[in-house]
């Protein structure tokens, strides 16, 4: 801090008794001081719209504990923060007629009530000598004080109003740090990781340093579309690793498109084009949570020829038979997607657990049932533009978000928090990962990676 | 878009195209557009309620609304005036009437508007949340984009 410095400057000269003299004379600077559990802080004047008492705050649900409720100030209706609970000072217990201190601050135009034990007075100060705050401050995290200021041999704590309250008009990254400053102190310290970790979408260069395979991914988003991104730089580390022992020094380039597909062979999740063999629908099975609703509703994008569509239609309809399901299968290739609907059953496949859901045509051949058939909506969409679904309960989107831009996946990732429910499902390849994101939470059962919100 | 919308429009596209204007016609490949499109200079617009909802948007030149229009007519047309509007308006009939015949036979009912017709340099039409699946038909007289967008009923 600028301030501390020259500080320390002007004390190292010898007109130090001066200089102390001056600033006590020179008021620019002035604050409220008031006490939280016998200790004493100050906020900025500037910030206080008015000190009040005031009582019978009306208790509004489902807000963080720190939010007594709200309060109609002269008609204007504020909300009204505990101080004490946000930081984890124990609070005397409240008499339910008793007035409290408040202090009523503004944050750009909105005002908040805060409610502090006890309002003590309005201390003048040079800014100046405000120092900063020790890194060993306990009581409240660090980042909420703006600074230390000593008057008449008291120490107060300058807390930084815009800080607690959070500017909303932060550029993105940081509004939702911001916004976290809403919730209790202690809150804000274990939520830090994870988002520092979305802090970091820097791939490319911080990997290039001790896995140089940046060539490879240009082409492979050349050939095959396929984008590096959080989801999936963790299998294209150990993807490159093993090709590096695969093939000849000479030969670690695509040469071909083939060579290009022989790298992602690996990525393709089990029959993602093709037929389910047993032990997989048998995983799904038992992976699919329970689920009493009526009517569950499923997104499938990137459905292709729809072996996928109707594999997951018997998997459902086995899970939840009461259930009125539908699947919403999508695909941008109008051909796969217009031929999904016809979709005959070779014979080997017919006699194995798909057998209860088929019926047979009059030629003779293997076709998926009325009652599967039914349950399926197949589209041409693209779901990188808008789309018309409603929420749903299930998303089984596998090796899709991997062939699109990066900056689409992320539209579309958004696109899944926005539509799938409360207690929904998301199902993404086997080599794809949301680890990386906030948002979404993994859990594993029956050796199926879902992720919920 | 569902699969089971998409032929009904081509199919009836192309086959009026084919009777009215006589002559070669081609069908370029289908796409899907976001939300918001330009519009060439001429646009026949129909909409869709019922199970169904949405609408169907036929595209076009100036240049191309007026050879079609000369080409229905017999006559040569160079003013877009109330015959040529008019002829434009029943082409776009034409084939959404028709391709809603089809739909009605697959079971899906609904109700059509009348034609509403567009012109005007360099206008654009939204529409929020429903996607649109274009169809460009290459007729001897110039390009028309079939734009259609429709969505199940929430």
């Amino acid at each position: 801090m600028e301030n501390t410095i020259e500080q320390t400057l002007m004390q190292e000269t010898s007109y130090d008794i001066e200089d102390q003299n001056d600033k006590i004379s020179i008021i620019d600077f002035k604050m409220i001081t008031f006490s939280l559990s016998g200790k004493d802080y100050a906020i900025d004047i500037m910030k206080v719209k008015e000190i009040a008492k005031a009582g019978h705050f009306t208790y509004v649900p489902n807000t963080s504990s720190f939010v007594l409720g709200v309060h109609n100030l002269r008609g204007d209706i504020i909300p009204i923060i505990d101080l004490r609970i946000f930081f984890n000072i124990p609070v005397e217990e409240r008499k339910d007629d008793d007035l409290e201190n408040l202090i009523v601050v503004s944050v750009g135009e909105q005002s908040f009530g805060v409610v502090v034990d006890h309002i003590d007075k309005v201390v003048g100060i040079q800014q100046s000598s405000i120092q900063p705050p020790h890194p060993l401050f306990g009581d409240i995290n660090i980042k909420y004080i703006s600074g230390v200021v000593e008057n008449a041999n008291r120490l107060f704590i300058l807390l930084d109003i815009d800080r607690i309250f959070g500017l909303r008009q932060a550029p993105t990254v940081e509004s939702a740090k911001e916004q976290e400053h809403f919730s209790p102190a202690q809150k804000t310290i274990a939520d830090h990781k994870p988002t520092q970790k979305q802090e970091t979408p820097v791939l490319l260069e911080h990997k290039a340093s001790d896995l140089d395979y940046s060539f490879l991914v240009e082409d492979l988003k050349v050939r095959k579309s396929f984008n590096l991104s959080l989801i999936n730089e963790a299998w294209i580390k150990s993807r490159y690793m093993k090709w590096l022992d695969e093939r000849d020094a000479e030969n670690i380039q695509f040469n071909s498109d083939e060579d290009a597909e022989l790298f992602l062979k690996p990525f393709a999740s089990k029959f993602s084009h093709d037929f389910w063999e047993e032990s997989y629908a048998e995983q799904l099975y038992k992976a699919l949570p329970e689920n009493t609703a009526k009517q569950i509703t499923v997104w499938n994008p990137g459905c292709g020829k729809g072996h996928e569509s109707f594999s997951l239609a018997c998997v459902l309809k086995k899970r939840y038979p009461e259930a009125r399901i539908r699947i919403y299968a999508q695909d941008t290739d109008l051909l796969a997607v217009s031929s999904a609907q016809m979709l005959r059953v070779p014979q080997s496949q017919a006699e194995n657990w798909y057998a209860p859901f088929l019926t047979k045509t009059v030629s003779g051949e293997h076709v998926f049932n009325a009652d599967i058939t039914e349950m399926l909506f197949f589209e041409y969409h693209d779901i990188t533009h808008n789309n018309a679904l409603p929420n749903v309960d299930i998303i089984f989107c596998r090796d899709v978000l991997s062939y699109l831009d990066k900056e689409k996946q992320e539209i579309v990732l958004e696109d899944f928090e926005d539509k799938l429910k409360g207690n929904g499902v998301l199902i993404i390849g086997e080599n794809e990962v949301l680890t990386n994101y906030v948002d979404w939470h993994s859990k594993e059962v029956a050796s199926i990676t879902m992720y919920t919100k | 878009m569902r699969v089971e919308y998409i032929n009904p429009f081509v199919e009836t596209a192309y086959s009026i195209l084919v009777e009215v204007l006589g002559g070669e016609v081609k069908r370029d490949n289908l796409y899907l557009k976001s939300t918001s499109m330009p519009v060439m200079g001429v646009a026949a617009l129909v909409g869709l309620a019922g199970d169904v909802e949405g609408r169907v948007l036929f595209d076009m030149s100036m240049e191309t609304a007026l050879n079609i229009a000369s080409k229905m007519n017999d006559e040569k047309i160079d003013t877009f005036d109330e015959l040529a509007k008019a002829t434009i308006t029943e082409l776009a009939n034409l084939i959404t009437a028709q391709a809603v015949t089809k739909l009605h036979e697959l079971g899906f009912k609904f109700d059509l508007t009348p034609p509403a017709l567009f012109t005007g340099e360099r206008m654009e039409i939204s529409d929020q949340n429903v996607e649109a699946l274009i169809v460009p038909m290459i007729t001897e007289q110039g390009k028309i984009e079939v734009n259609v967008a429709i969505r199940e009923r929430m």
